[in-house]
């Protein structure tokens, strides 16, 4: 370190921190300090150069900015680069002088493709990765979130409670779930509604509405319904789709920063529509899962099918008020709503699940001519 | 908090250093002689068709006695009555034209350019440069966000704070650059304050209808419900408080040659003028919107700070309530023309529809769609954005545009002045043109609106006269020490 005064006529701008008054100084430096002038020779700074801080972010500020606290609130704002080189030379502090901006078109090449690698990685685990959580998620957890959709879902309607009835329907459950690899006891509420339909919720938790019980020709298609629900619970299906649904929307909001509603939404529709394909994905294995758990207890297992043809059925009979025009071009070929909603449809076409789940009509009843009874009067 | 210091050394102005010296006030005389005039480009002409002109800019314009200043305009600095400007002669007296008011007593004469106003007719106008590049702008952006995607989202504070050094810095007024010196964990302090803060609230909200509606509570309503419609009481009103923290916090972590600005007054004052003539412009169909512009612009103007002084602002809402009634009317009429045009339009092809099978076989068409199907349904979606682009949102602009130029033109600082000529397409620029950047993009646009924005600010504010340095000081303290916590939890701009 030669201790030759390195004289930098060069100019920056000197702000005393008290008025708004721009100095132009030549600057002199050397290790031991550095000293800046006025055009008049008055000295303004003379500041130990140890002790000098840059105050400024090389990386995104066109000028360096050098503070003291010799003279608290003044700074020198340089920004012509050959003086910073030459004072970041000095080292210490003063290094954060020089002129760090990076050469765009490498570095914006560079981040441009690790952002789109990062993003195709979030993607992938935001898809991949329920699969593999949903089952650790806490029991408790699981059990809470599942309680709080039932009471939103069924907190205005009546719970079925008639002992026998529930009794025979929680005897079916629990036969099919011990064979099943789920460990925990599945419970199922019955609530009275005409709309036939079952739901598996987080938690394991069933919940059948009376009119499936109702509508239902006979016990196999009540258990087809109930084996096809434990398949969504087996796999966990709630839980990975919430957390599917929720990683996506984390993803978007921190791709798009969240400042445009309008981008959200684009976004999310497309999550949308990704949901509703694992959703038509999820339909399908639970129906395998269903007919394996049914043949794996021996049950009589065409109930699912045949309850499938009544749901077609159920479609295309024209409505009370109906007007005479059937629905669709029902000669040539029946309605069916799921394939009509087509990738905006939660579940895959009927007649594509009819024809998969077809099974002949052998094996033991699901349950006696008693407990079937019990059941279908469970809402009495 | 100190905004400087990366070694967390107390160098507040107004602390005094452990055994080192003050700064030295010598430093600070009236400069004897002005700065060189700004040279370079020719002056702008005002693309507006002479707005600004009619707003007393104008080489010889004499405002009429209905336009007398209203009292506090123009300023009279304490200690700056002696003050000529930079080239200008001594006050003068002046008589005005035959048929015009005097000024009031205790006022300056108005008409006399040396005597409180800078003639702005004289001396070209300066204009604030801009000189970013939008490649960098992406980089820093893009590697903010990557960091933040790395982070799952903490990173963003940081970020912004990035974005904002860069965009700051760039600017320059008098050959001078601004400098942004928040810092990324101001932020995020700011950040968990604002979300301690509201869950506190809807805490207690909930904790209140625990209290006293348990029972409905429970059976009628769903909790989740509740707590969003809660978060949504809250949080419009709280939007405003948010918006006028983070206005201050960005202002006081800006400088310009080392004096820092800021912004006095309350934001829950703040929030409270707006929420409440919010209600009664809605409550009036919206007829009171100059009303509202005005005053929100005014409380913000006047407690607007550079160092030790003010801005001032003397803007009345009478003065754009032509414009506004012009607006409001043509914007009904706007409306009506584009129903009729898009019930011609969905009656002309529903002949077409027919043609094709009816409805029943468009909505199965748009389930299954093939390519050209989603093409189809984008150039239509397309097609109802740009009619409301076309037909609605130009009015908006011809009023905002007129609306910031006149706030702007009614906006001063000690003996500047401030000018604008954004004109109405420069306005739908901004508005309608940044938001289909950002659609179309899916928000990787940012950069690219960001440096339109800059240059248009850039292009479009002028500013007359030169500032008053001797008037001005070192503004005192740091402003809040934490910065934009309501504000990000509702709004979350990255600048």
């Amino acid at each position: 370190m030669t201790q030759s005064a390195t004289a930098l006529p060069t100019h920056a701008r000197f702000y005393d921190g008290v008025r708004p008054i721009a100095h132009l100084v030549t600057i002199q430096a050397t290790p031991a300090e550095l000293v800046a002038s006025t055009t008049e020779g008055q000295v303004v700074v003379r500041w130990p150069t140890a002790e000098i801080e840059v105050a400024s972010d090389a990386e995104h500020e066109p000028h360096a900015l050098l503070v003291c606290a010799r003279q608290p609130g003044t700074r020198l704002a340089i920004e012509d680069d050959v003086l910073r080189q030459s004072l970041a030379e000095l080292g210490g502090n003063l290094k954060r002088a020089a002129n760090r901006r990076p050469r765009i078109a490498p570095a914006l090449g560079g981040v441009a493709a690790a952002l789109a690698v990062t993003v195709g990685l979030m993607v992938f685990a935001a898809e991949k990765l329920p699969n593999v959580v949903a089952p650790y998620v806490p029991y408790v957890w699981q059990r809470s979130l599942g309680d709080s959709v039932v009471t939103a879902m069924t907190g205005d309607m009546r719970k079925c409670t008639n002992a026998e009835g529930q009794e025979a329907l929680q005897k079916l459950i629990d036969r099919l779930q011990q064979v099943s690899s789920y460990e925990r006891r599945i419970d199922v509420t019955v609530v009275q509604n005409k709309i036939v339909n079952a739901f598996a919720v987080p938690g394991g938790r069933l919940i059948v509405f009376s009119g499936l019980i109702e509508k239902a020709a006979g016990p196999e298609e009540v258990a087809g319904v109930i084996a096809h629900e434990i398949g969504h619970v087996v796999h966990h299906h709630s839980m990975k789709g919430l957390l599917r649904a929720y990683g996506f929307d984390m993803l978007i909001k921190l791709v798009t920063g969240g400042y445009s509603s309008d981008v959200t939404t684009l976004g999310g529709a497309g999550g949308v529509l990704l949901a509703l394909r694992h959703s038509r994905d999820a339909e399908r294995e639970a129906d395998r899962t269903a007919l394996e758990l049914m043949d794996r207890v021996g049950m009589r297992a065409d109930g699912l099918s045949t309850f499938f043809g009544k749901l077609l059925e159920l479609q295309n009979k024209p409505p009370p008020g109906d007007k005479g025009k059937a629905p669709g071009d029902s000669a040539t070929k029946p309605r069916d709503a799921a394939e009509e909603a087509g990738i905006l449809s939660t579940h895959p076409p009927t007649r594509e699940r009819l024809e998969a789940t077809q099974r002949p009509p052998t094996g033991a009843p699901p349950m006696t001519a008693r407990e079937w009874q019990a059941l279908q009067a469970v809402c009495r | 908090m100190n905004d400087e210091s990366p070694s967390g050394v107390d160098k507040r102005p107004d602390a005094v250093p452990a055994g080192g010296t003050v700064a030295p006030q010598w430093l600070t005389p009236t400069p004897e002689t002005p700065p060189p005039p700004a040279t370079g480009d020719t002056p702008p002409i005002p693309r507006d068709g002479g707005f600004a002109h009619s707003q007393g800019f104008a080489r010889n314009y004499v405002p009429p006695p209905s336009h007398a200043p209203p009292p506090g305009y123009p300023p009279v600095a304490p200690g700056a009555a002696g003050y000529v400007h930079p080239g200008y002669g001594a006050p003068q007296a002046y008589a005005p034209p035959p048929g015009y008011a005097a000024a009031p007593p205790g006022y300056p004469p108005y008409g006399t350019p040396g005597a409180y106003a800078p003639p702005i007719h004289v001396n070209p106008p300066t204009r604030l440069t801009y000189d970013g590049k939008v490649g960098e702008l992406y980089l820093v952006y893009l590697r903010s966000l990557l960091l933040t995607l790395v982070t799952l989202g903490v990173y963003r504070f940081w970020g912004r704070t990035r974005v904002r050094r860069y965009l700051w810095s760039h600017f320059q007024a008098f050959g001078d650059r601004f400098e942004y010196r928040g810092r990324g964990i101001e932020l995020f302090l700011g950040f968990l304050a604002g979300l301690g803060f509201l869950m506190m609230i809807a805490g207690a909200l909930l904790g209140l209808l625990w209290l006293f509606a348990r029972e409905s509570l429970l059976q009628e309503v769903d909790a989740d419900d509740v707590t969003t419609w809660l978060l949504l009481l809250a949080g419009y009103p709280l939007l405003a408080v948010g918006r006028y923290a983070g206005l201050r916090y960005k202002l006081t972590r800006t400088r310009w040659r080392g004096i820092r600005s800021g912004l006095d007054g309350s934001a829950w004052k703040f929030g409270g003028i707006s929420v409440g003539l919010g209600l009664v412009n809605g409550m009036s169909g919206q007829l009171m919107t100059p009303v509202l512009d005005v005053i929100l612009a005014r409380y913000r103007l006047q407690n607007l700070t550079f160092g030790t002084v003010k801005f001032g602002f003397a803007g009345q809402a009478g003065d754009i309530y032509g414009r506004f009634i012009g607006f409001y009317f043509l914007n009904i009429l706007a409306w009506i023309v584009l129903i009729g045009i898009v019930a011609a339009a969905v009656g002309g092809l529903s002949g077409v529809i027919d043609r094709l099978g009816g409805w029943e076989t468009l909505s199965e068409k748009i389930t299954h769609p093939t390519p050209l199907v989603i093409v189809i349904m984008f150039l239509v979606i397309l097609v109802i954005y740009s009619l409301i682009g076309v037909v609605i949102l130009p009015l908006r602009c011809w009023y905002q545009a007129y609306l910031l130029r006149y706030l702007i033109s009614r906006t001063w600082f000690g003996r500047m002045q401030f000018v604008s000529g954004v004109t109405t397409g420069q306005m739908w620029g901004f508005i309608v043109l940044n938001w289909i950047i950002l659609v179309f993009t899916l928000g990787v646009g940012w950069p690219w609106v960001l440096h339109r924005t800059a240059r248009l600010i850039a292009d479009q504010l002028w500013i007359y006269g030169e500032i008053d340095a001797p008037a001005v000081a070192q503004a005192l303290g740091q402003g809040p020490a934490i910065g934009e916590g309501l504000l990000d939890l509702f709004d979350t701009g990255i600048v």
